[in-house]
């Protein structure tokens, strides 16, 4: 697969060419994937010189004498070819009106997509579409035109946009803004803006009165229209169509929520005449039709025959090198992934990173300058950190500075994953495998221009899931993405939405039916509980309280901490999520922005603020996070052959307790800390199994672990629980734990306060459960263990910690886990 | 939030759909199994107090309009033990021309720019010369909410030849509010002109508000006077706020007693719509009364000099 013969072309310029001085002109580019391949395995060839060259940093690398390792292990461990596709046009059924026409035309559109033209059809026939295609291949021009079109042959009509994030939201509006400004037929048709929490009072008023596209999150729908759907009369009346884009975020619990703010916003469009379409986006996904005829709660149709073309890809696995043959540590992911970024910039390559941490984009930007500033000062500010938690006018210059091309490189987490348009760049540089299939091609679909050859690489962390795909690579190509997986009929779910529901409009036994089987008996219970009371058949709020304002649609809360800088006058550096605050800005923590090294003086937990101010350090900081459950009560318990099952109410609570001082490139831990911070508490339910001694006996007679197997079993149910309680698998957690009990036990529990019946439903069909995750591993093809069966996805998705410092859990063995739920089972 | 209640009634009913001992799942092996309820685990539902209904405490009638029953409660001024003789006296001079400037016991021409805009005639004073006191129509409504929330009690008055008429419209339930906005419309056609406190913010717009979830029609073309707005004109700067209870004590010197406080309002309304005990609606009843009679006691004060109105503002 991989050719260690270097292009004799490039041979004689070696590694002159890939460190000259000055940028290549940006036009010159990559002309072939074959160069992509030729420059990294030079970059591979010439590690050390490459990766410190003199008076380099303080880096690891330093410490390992060049000639001590007579063959280095390969870096780019695999490159896969992906073919270029041509693109395949199609004509639509009847031609567009003249004006729209006429702007596609301007912004040198002359043809569509078969997949664009496909679904326009649809659209145009009545039916509800879902247009599931790749990264960049015009999806929003397949919802755009229907829209527009309609809105010019009808001038009442109107339309409601949906995103996931208030980002993309102003992303599309400025791309409806870019249509209006082609044609004074769409301008006056048009009058458009985003309607969520940061829109003002008056241009609130003013689009509730005019507006005929609003553009909004379903966050604002719960809470902000459909309970004054009145105000919105007019919208309601003559509401056509409904876009929802980026249908695949909207799984778990926050999918479940969401199909149920769809199933009130269609009920409350029927109470005022109207029966709009639904057009529906998504990422690839393995189920998008399922996904959205679950969300809309009707048939849609399917446009997955991506006919945008591609250019060649290069898709390579690189493993950053062991310090030595003996040593189990390998370099740090975030110093290679710079290195391949700083040698793409001075090519001309426009490259992204995506890290999974902010921390990391914050660190590889810093890397990244620093080399630059010596090596090649004009490109030092043609690249940009991106994240969450800078202001929303500094992420906005960014990606208007990307879309334009002026920024050569940017560093972003997964912020930038969703479909803000940025233009689409030559190389995507992946920091860690992301924790899904379908993500991974989505960051990877990032880079790659219509025709141009385009470059995306997988940099693996010491983590053993990135390690096992590093040893097999085949594994991931074999793949399909994820299903998203989503539960409307959820009962606690229901309860809340069925609230909000009748708060808008009183529940027939026809709307009770709209909301699935279970309807009718939740809102019985209601009635029952004295919030509704029916009245002739019809089920009519009757509480003071106003229910949709204590139901927050996803399981994060939208409260944020202000990171001020004391030095400017407190000016309002960025924001942190409160969560997240403790991990980020806890008191002389080193706050990275943009690059920069900021000391944390104060946290101030009751006024949310951080104080900050700047200070020149050469390490950043890391939380030691210390995370436990406590059970509260045992509610029910039963037994399950030998062993014993339980339920009950539990309170998982983490905590900062410590930080660490990491000196930046080598790593080196340089400073310890104890801290004292308040614990944040997440009440919820959990469920527990508890091998008996006995059992753990018959495991360790066979010369294996029990509690090896534990944790392989706990890993299997984090896959198998999701599927037969139909969440995601960020919604549940599962640890292990001997405190508890006074015996090791495994704990799964609801990431949901609260908890929303999986664990309870877990419980009750615990011996289900155990079988599925005995076939699963049964059947898994691999020999040792995998991340498809006891090897482990992401437990805790750790936003604010360098993956590069933690080796992640090790894949417990498959044998063990065997035996141990063989003998649960009694088989 | 899902209370706790709810959430283990919840539990519980889960727990009644899960099959026993693992046997099976429903929907394809995915999903919480069997939809329907085990009986045995609802609970029975509890013994209700014998509701008893307005109309049992309240005098009044049902009234059956275009969308249905209504119940209306009418009173007149006496009935409160007011005189209205001095009150009707002052609106028949509103109407009247303001007194001419020549006349030796005018009051001295303004100097300052503060004192000419104190001595401008109130631009209000033209509804009263065109259509007369009779015509006009005071409102003030209650609701479940400050927005979105039904609306059930409609307090009218209008002021007849020799007394002041008061009148409240009250939807028994919520089915009942069709009806009374039907008639609250149909009331305001026939009248000249419309006075409240805030109405022009809350009161039209909700019962605007409150037709369009109904997709009813509810046009009210007539003037609107809006009380709110001539006292912020007037004495925003010498009194501590302008909420009408203000405005009662200093300028009426009058005090309410045992008053309900506003944010109980809804939760009364909804009690009885579950349970009756309509004793519970009655200080809403007054409540909403006392803001009718405050605001029809106001009115020719705004449109007296101020040692007239007598008020205290300090």
């Amino acid at each position: 697969m991989i050719s260690n013969r270097i292009h004799p072309a490039r041979q004689a310029g070696g590694l002159g060419e890939l460190f000259e001085p000055e940028p290549r002109p940006a036009a010159a580019g990559v002309e072939s994937v074959e160069e992509f391949r030729e420059m990294l395995l030079a970059l591979q060839e010439g590690t050390d010189r490459g990766g410190s060259p003199r008076g380099g940093p303080r880096g690891r690398t330093d410490r390992v004498p060049r000639g001590a390792r007579p063959r280095p292990e390969p870096e780019l461990v695999h490159a896969e070819s992906l073919p270029a596709r041509p693109a395949r046009y199609a004509d639509l059924a009847e031609p567009l009106p003249r004006a729209l026409k006429h702007v596609l035309d301007a912004q040198g559109i002359l043809r569509l997509y078969s997949h664009q033209a496909q679904a326009i059809d649809l659209a145009r026939a009545g039916k509800h579409v879902v247009v599931a295609t790749g990264t960049a291949s015009g999806k929003s021009l397949a919802y755009n035109i229907p829209v527009l079109e309609r809105l010019l042959l009808e001038p009442q009509a109107t339309a409601l946009y949906l995103f996931p994030t208030k980002a993309l939201a102003q992303d599309q509006l400025r791309g409806l803004h870019r249509f209006a400004a082609g044609s004074h037929d769409l301008a006056r048709a048009l009058t458009t803006g985003t309607y969520d929490g940061d829109t003002p009072g008056s241009a609130r008023r003013k689009l509730r009165e005019t507006g005929n596209a609003i553009l909004t999150n379903p966050d604002m729908l719960h809470q902000g229209i459909l309970p004054y759907h009145a105000r919105w009369g007019r919208l309601f009346s003559n509401l056509r169509y409904v876009v929802v884009d980026e249908v695949h975020t909207y799984r778990g619990i926050f999918g479940s929520h969401v199909a149920n703010v769809l199933r009130r916003l269609r009920r409350v469009a029927r109470h005022y005449g109207a029966d709009p379409q639904f057009l529906c986006s998504s990422a690839t996904l393995r189920n998008p039709q399922e996904l959205a005829e679950l969300l809309v709660g009707d048939d849609v149709a399917l446009v997955d025959q991506d006919g945008s073309p591609r250019g060649p890809k290069l898709f390579v696995f690189w493993n950053p090198r062991q310090y030595g043959p003996d040593s189990p540590e390998r370099r740090s992911a975030s110093v290679d992934a710079e290195r391949i970024l700083v040698a793409l910039l001075k090519r001309g390559v426009q490259s992204i990173v995506f890290t999974k941490a902010r921390v990391v984009a914050e660190l590889i930007y810093r890397y990244a300058r620093e080399r630059l500033e010596r090596e090649s000062r004009g490109l030092a500010n043609l690249l940009s950190p991106y994240r969450g938690g800078y202001l929303p006018e500094e992420r906005r210059a960014i990606e208007r500075r990307l879309f334009e091309g002026e920024l050569r490189g940017v560093i972003s987490t997964n912020a930038l994953e969703l479909g803000i348009d940025v233009g689409t760049l030559d190389a995507s540089i992946l920091v860690g495998f992301p924790n899904t299939i379908a993500s991974t091609w989505q960051q990877a679909g990032r880079s790659g221009r219509k025709l141009k050859p385009s470059l995306a690489v997988v940099v693996a962390y010491e983590d053993p899931v990135d390690q096992y795909l590093m040893r097999h690579p085949r594994y991931f190509f074999g793949q399909s993405p994820e299903s998203a997986v989503l539960d409307p009929e959820n009962p606690y779910v229901l309860a809340a939405q069925l609230s909000c529901a009748a708060y808008e409009l009183p529940l027939s036994e026809e709307d009770e039916a709209i909301f699935g089987s279970r309807a009718p008996a939740i809102a019985s219970i209601l009635e029952e509980e004295g919030s509704f009371k029916s009245l002739d058949g019809l089920r009519y709020w009757s509480s003071s309280e106003y229910p949709a304002g204590g139901v927050n649609l996803r399981t994060i809360s939208d409260d944020t901490f202000t990171i001020l800088d004391q030095t400017r006058e407190n000016v309002v550096l960025g924001t942190v999520d409160s969560i997240s605050a403790p991990e980020l800005v806890y008191p002389e923590a080193i706050y990275l922005h943009e690059g920069d090294t900021y000391f944390v003086r104060e946290l101030d937990l009751k006024q949310k603020i951080a104080y900050v101010e700047p200070r020149e350090v050469d390490y950043y900081t890391q939380p030691v996070l210390d995370t436990h459950l406590k059970l509260t009560e045992t509610r029910e318990s039963k037994k399950l052959g030998d062993e014993t099952v339980g339920l009950g109410p539990a309170a998982v609570s983490w905590a900062t307790v410590a930080m660490k001082k990491i000196r930046f490139r080598s790593l080196d831990a340089i400073g310890y800390h104890p801290l004292d911070l308040p614990r944040q508490t997440l009440d919820t339910v959990a469920l527990w199994i508890q091998p008996s001694e006995g059992t753990r006996n018959q495991v360790k007679i066979a010369g294996l672990n029990p509690r090896e197997g534990m944790s392989g079993l706990r890993n299997l149910l984090i896959t198998v629980l999701p599927l037969h309680v139909m969440c995601d698998r960020p919604d549940i957690g599962g640890i292990l734990d001997s405190a508890n009990l006074g015996e090791p036990a495994i704990f799964m529990y609801d990431r949901y306060p609260g908890g929303l019946g999986y664990a309870e439903r877990g419980y009750a069909i615990v011996g289900e459960l155990l079988g599925a995750a005995l076939r699963l591993v049964e059947d898994c093809p691999c020999e040792l263990g995998c991340p498809s069966c006891v090897g482990l996805p992401v437990l805790r998705p750790a936003q604010q910690q360098d993956p590069d410092l933690y080796g992640g859990w090790p894949i417990p063995s498959k044998a063990a886990t065997e035996a141990l739920v063989r003998r649960m089972l009694g088989r | 939030m899902i209370s706790s209640s709810l959430r283990k009634r919840i539990g519980d009913m889960l727990r009644g759909e899960a099959p026993a001992a693992d046997a099976g799942l429903g929907r394809g092996g995915l999903g919480f199994g069997h939809p329907l309820l085990n009986p045995a685990v609802r609970r029975p539902r509890e013994p209700r107090i014998v509701p008893t209904s307005i109309e049992d405490i309240l005098p009044g009638g049902i009234m059956i309009g275009r969308e249905g029953p209504i119940f209306v409660h009418e009173r007149l001024y006496t009935d409160l033990n007011e005189r209205p003789t001095q009150l009707l006296k002052k609106y028949a001079q509103i109407g009247r021309q303001p007194p001419d400037p020549d006349a030796a016991d005018a009051p001295p021409a303004p100097r300052t720019l503060p004192e000419a805009i104190e001595a401008l005639d109130p631009p209000e004073r033209g509804l009263f010369r065109k259509f007369g006191h009779r015509r006009m129509l005071f409102l003030d409504i209650e609701t479940c909410g400050l927005t979105s929330a039904p609306v059930f009690l409609v307090g009218l008055c209008h002021i007849g030849e020799r007394n002041l008429v008061l009148r409240q419209l009250f939807a028994r339930d919520y089915a009942e509010e069709r009806a009374l906005l039907a008639e609250v419309e149909r009331i305001l056609g026939e009248h000249d002109f419309l006075v409240t406190y805030n109405g022009k913010t809350f009161d039209i717009p909700f019962l605007r508000h409150r037709a369009v979830h109904h997709r009813m029609r509810f046009e009210t073309s007539i003037p609107h006077l809006d009380l709110l707005w001539m006292v912020r004109r007037r004495w925003r700067d010498r009194l501590p706020d302008c909420k009408l209870k203000t405005v009662e004590w200093r300028v009426l010197r009058r005090l309410r007693a045992g008053d309900i406080d506003g944010s109980e309002i809804p939760s009364s309304y909804h009690e009885y719509v579950k349970h009756g005990q309509p004793h519970r609606l009655l200080p809403v009843f007054h409540h909403n009364l006392l803001d009718v009679v405050a605001m029809a006691e106001l009115l020719p004060k705004l449109f007296e000099p101020d040692e007239e109105a007598g008020g205290r503002y300090d």
